[in-house]
């Protein structure tokens, strides 16, 4: 050992310089091993570079322009920065001794290496080196900098990354084939030669001016010092989810030993599947353990379905490459690349679709339970329907049914003696205005609370029926004969508060939000807790209504702690069907304000609380309330973007519903609505979308839905068939959306506005400018007189015209749309 | 501005509305790390930029309004659950206009832990950052120590090549390093300190 310090230690250099290069001094290793001192001080010196990696990691746009490359490979010129990434950074160069361009690669770990790994990624980079293949990167050299950073010195090629160029390009599906063909050929090559890739992606293959492919970093990613599956952070965020799409289930599966050149097949598959759908076969995103069950567990999206491009033969032809057992795929990328071939010039390809008979197996396992479930449900078809004539009759929503409302009515005609004037024949109807009638009699003598409580009853019953108008006269009848018997407009009692309550309702049921809230609500809340106390539940159940009438309203904060207070005391009662219907009124005021987070955490203790109650699976199925937990849980799961759980909680209570109500009742129509929504967010199964979508319209279209939920099927059909490119159809359901929201809610609602917007849009995509033209200014008219204008709403339309008139080459119209909008930004400031 | 000033210290002064300083130091501290979430989670600049606005002004609103109870999370977690609504808002209104296709890259925000994750890695590249401002303008480090630690570290010369620079001896430049790095450490605690997002 050279230049040590007297006791024999190294020097400072020495060590750091042992550790940055990984030097294969060995004799220092022995030394550090026994010596506590230097142990430490190596130790201090890894930690100070741990950190100042993460320093420079994350300084690193503010430090690169200082960066002095010229110094640091020696025999090039280092130029331009080409492309910088997780792994490192590419320059373009100039190898000094030959004159000739290269690229230049400089791996951010390689300074850190440990000497094996040094080793080991030398002898690598020598059989990589000795790969001459027109559609291979040729590496020319590695070697490291004067500070031992590793370095690439490789072949340039002026090209694009492949998935740019097609994005860039318009090739068909025939000429993608031929490139991965050629692809497929390169690798085979490499194969032959004892080189696997192991990080095939459209990304480490560059496509010329020609389009000719070259295939990048052959045989080096096992060399990234870190396996696939320990990379982490945020620069290499997007990186890493590139390259865990490409990666095979052994890879994926930590099984090195069983990587060989079928992995490299399997990503020659996944890359066609991708350049030809423009999907990947398995979601990206969720945690490394979810991509890798979903990977080793689930089958791909079949890519037929995606796309009108692909026929059986390619698609047998992708499925066979990307099996997920090495043995079911081509046994080599050359046999790929021949089969492909064979299609491309009309030949009967090699491979074969799953047999029936492998499906048929692969069917039962994976259906074993759900077929089991299916016999036992049949089994219970009998008790279903029961169950459903039951719940017909106990009525969906607390709502007293006909059939209660007339054995109200029969027990109050024989209280009243009215056997004379109704008989058993006479319909509901004409019994209540008979004793209606003689309610109201002065003749007839009853006392007055009682007159007064009955016709209240009577004007509830036609609240019930729908019968609003005619329920508000009644009311208000009840309420003038009670203030005027009490002589005294401010007159207060528990009956006053009842009526009041009562048209509260009404005028809740007729939108008349704030009349119902001021005129009504308050003053009976008032009164009941004057009169009644606190803890009432007559006056705990007005709270939650004036609560409910100012979430409509948009006072979010105010009618959250009216229901906060009602759960307080409902939960002090230990009322649990009470403390559900104050969570869910909870749960949904915070959807209103836009709090997601708070309202799915309501929601899905409203579940819990459900669940709760029940002790067997079957009676919680059988609970409606559960099934609407899960649907509002999905709701806001969807607004949170958490697409896969939303999708599993509607699955769940769309199956709960039509077990419950039959598959074509109203709410499964609308549960049906909320997974298309969440489908066409999602954005992997346009196709799915479309059809759950239909099936509902097919629902609602029996006449049983509000024209409103209707629409709003539409304007998700029509943004699924969009996202297809069907812009004719998608435009047949944003026009029928219009109408139908124009007739029910008007031309001036924002519903009505966002369809027409849409309309406008498709018809803007199509080419229809004038059409176009006319909808969009229309639109951006009704919301200007919109009562309540949203600023995103109209920045919207204006992007929207700016982009017709930039289409129709209108500059000067575009213009003025545009400053329009950018005044509008402007203005949305922070402060409160 | 105070880099050091506690989380706790800004929340409290951000019930006082009038309180300008607060709300900058605030916003200075969190803003970049809601972008930079953002950004991670596939969106360009101007709409990570547009979230981190809109979050921001959505968590001063929510807090004054005694939404924000510390007890039931942390503020990092918070923000989160407010950003996260955003960006599946603007991605659902792209849908709207049609923009999203090939989509597939960007992240689900179905997955918590995750973007508890990038939250984290955010929140630490932010502090570094700063420790980074903080290095070269606060610090009563020499300023040759400072020079040698750069052109070795951040401009990556040899050590040879600094010494010769800088007219000091090889293991000079090392003990620069060591001692800067040193400093770095503490500056980062210090800030990792005040980010006492524990509640």
């Amino acid at each position: 050992m050279q230049s040590s310090t007297a006791d024999g230690c190294p020097e400072r250099a020495e060590l750091e310089s042992w550790i940055n290069t990984g030097a294969i001094d060995d004799a220092i290793g022995a030394h550090v091993q026994q010596c506590e001192q230097c142990g430490a001080a190596v130790d201090s010196i890894r930690s100070d570079n741990d950190l100042i990696q993460e320093f420079l990691g994350a300084n690193s746009d503010r430090l690169s322009a200082t960066r002095n490359n010229q110094e640091q490979i020696p025999g090039y010129e280092v130029g331009d920065e080409l492309h910088r990434g997780g792994q490192g950074v590419v320059f373009k160069g100039l190898q000094v001794s030959t004159r000739r361009t290269v690229a230049l690669k400089m791996l951010l770990q390689g300074r850190f290496a440990t000497s094996k790994q040094r080793l080991r990624f030398e002898r690598e980079v020598e059989v990589v080196a000795s790969l001459r293949h027109p559609n291979i990167v040729t590496l020319y050299e590695s070697g490291l900098t004067t500070d031992g950073q590793v370095y690439f010195a490789m072949e340039f090629v002026d090209g694009q990354p492949a998935d740019d160029f097609l994005e860039d390009s318009s090739w068909n599906s025939r000429q993608i084939l031929g490139l991965v063909s050629t692809i497929a050929r390169a690798v085979s090559y490499a194969h032959q030669r004892g080189v696997i890739h192991r990080d095939i992606k459209p990304a480490n293959v560059l496509v010329d001016d020609e389009g000719q492919p070259h295939v990048l970093d052959f045989g080096l990613a096992r060399n990234l010092d870190e396996p696939l599956h320990q990379e982490k952070g945020a620069t290499a965020a997007g990186e890493f989810l590139g390259t865990f799409a490409y990666a095979a289930p052994e890879q994926l599966s930590g099984k090195p030993d069983d990587i060989d050149v079928r992995t490299d097949v399997y990503a020659l598959g996944i890359m066609l599947y991708e350049m030809l759908t423009g999907l990947r076969p398995f979601p990206g995103g969720g945690s490394i353990s979810e991509i890798i069950s979903n990977r080793l567990e689930r089958e791909p999206q079949k890519p037929s379905k995606l796309t009108g491009k692909i026929n059986n033969e390619i698609e047998t032809i992708i499925l066979k490459a990307m099996a997920r057992e090495p043995e079911r795929r081509y046994q080599s990328a050359g046999e790929l690349a021949d089969d492909i071939d064979r299609y491309l010039e009309g030949l009967p390809i090699l491979a074969r679709s799953d047999s029936s008979l492998y499906v048929l197996g692969k069917m039962a396992r994976r259906y074993r339970r759900p077929l089991a479930a299916a016999l036992i449900a049949s089994a219970m078809l009998l008790t279903l329907m029961v169950v459903l004539v039951l719940v017909i009759i106990e009525g969906r929503f607390e709502r007293r049914s006909k059939e209660q409302a007339y054995e109200i009515s029969r027990r109050i005609s024989e209280a009243l003696n009215l056997r004379g004037e109704a008989s058993a024949d006479m319909g509901l109807p004409e019994i209540v205005s008979v004793w209606k009638q003689k309610i109201q009699d002065p003749e007839f003598q009853i006392p007055f609370d009682l007159r007064t409580m009955l016709l209240r009853e009577y004007g509830k019953n036609e609240l019930e029926l729908g019968s609003r108008e005619q329920a508000i006269q009644t009311l208000r009848t009840v309420l003038q004969m009670e203030q005027s018997i009490a002589d005294d407009e401010d007159a207060r009692s528990v009956g006053i508060a009842e009526t009041l309550h009562q048209l509260g309702r009404v005028e809740y049921a007729n939108q008349n939000y704030r009349e119902a809230l001021v005129s009504y609500y308050l003053p009976a809340l008032e009164m009941r807790t004057d009169i009644l106390g606190e803890d009432h539940p007559d006056r705990i159940m007005t709270l939650q209504h004036v609560g409910a009438t100012k979430r409509r309203l948009g006072m979010f904060d105010q009618a959250r702690l009216d229901l906060e207070e009602v759960l307080r005391i409902r939960q002090g009662l230990g009322d649990t069907n009470g403390i559900i219907n104050a969570m869910n009124a909870i749960g949904f005021i915070h959807e209103d304000d836009q709090a997601m987070q708070e309202a799915h955490d309501q929601f899905a203790q409203v579940g819990d609380l459900i669940r709760q109650q029940h002790d067997s699976v079957e009676s919680l199925e059988d609970d409606y309330r559960y099934a609407r937990a899960l649907h509002s849980l999905a709701r806001c799961q969807t607004n949170l973007g958490r697409y896969g759980q939303a999708r599993e909680n509607l699955d769940e209570s769309i199956r709960l519903k039509q077990q419950k109500f039959g598959p074509r009742s109203e709410t499964v129509a609308l549960g049906k609505i909320e997974l298309a929504n969440t489908l066409l967010l999602e954005g992997g199964d346009p196709a799915r979308a479309e059809m759950v979508g239909r099936e509902a319209l097919d629902i609602l279209a029996q006449g049983a839905g509000r024209p409103e939920d209707e629409a709003r099927t539409l304007m998700i059909l029509g943004r699924v068939l969009v996202q297809s490119e069907q812009l004719d159809r998608a435009i047949i359901c944003f026009e029928q959306a219009r109408q139908l929201l124009k007739q029910s809610l008007g031309a001036e609602h924002y519903k009505t506005i966002d369809a027409t917007h849409m309309l406008g849009r498709a018809r803007l995509d199509s080419g229809q400018h004038d059409a176009a033209e006319a909808l969009l200014i229309s639109a951006l008219g009704s919301q200007d007189s919109y009562p309540e204008p949203s600023v995103e709403r109209k920045q919207d339309l204006l992007s929207s015209l700016v982009r017709l008139y930039t289409a129709t080459n209108e500059p000067d119209k575009a213009r003025i749309y545009r400053q329009q909008r950018d005044t509008m930004s402007d203005r949305i400031g922070i402060s409160e | 501005m105070d880099l050091t000033q506690t989380t706790t210290a800004m929340l409290e002064g951000l019930h006082d509305p009038a309180n300008e300083p607060v709300w900058e130091a605030f916003d200075l501290r969190y803003r970049p790390i809601i972008i930079g979430f953002a950004r991670n989670l596939g969106l360009d600049e101007a709409d990570a930029a547009d979230i981190a606005q809109e979050t921001l002004s959505r968590f001063v609103h929510e807090y004054r309004l005694g939404k924000y109870d510390r007890n039931r999370g942390r503020l990092g977690a918070w923000l989160v659950g407010i950003a996260r609504y955003r960006i599946a808002t603007l991605r659902r209104d792209r849908a709207g206009k049609y923009n999203i296709q090939g989509d597939s890259v960007l992240a689900d925000l179905d997955n918590d832990e995750r973007l508890s994750v990038i939250w984290e890695d955010q929140r630490r590249q932010q502090i570094l950052r700063q420790a980074m401002d903080e290095l070269k303008t606060r610090t009563r480090v020499e300023p040759k120590t400072i020079s040698a630690f750069e052109m070795l570290v951040v401009h990556q010369l040899s050590p040879q090549n600094v010494a010769e620079e800088m007219g000091m001896s090889v293991h000079d430049v090392y003990l620069a390093k060591s001692r800067v790095a040193q400093k770095l450490r503490d500056i980062v605690n210090a800030i990792e300190t005040s980010y006492d997002e524990e509640g």
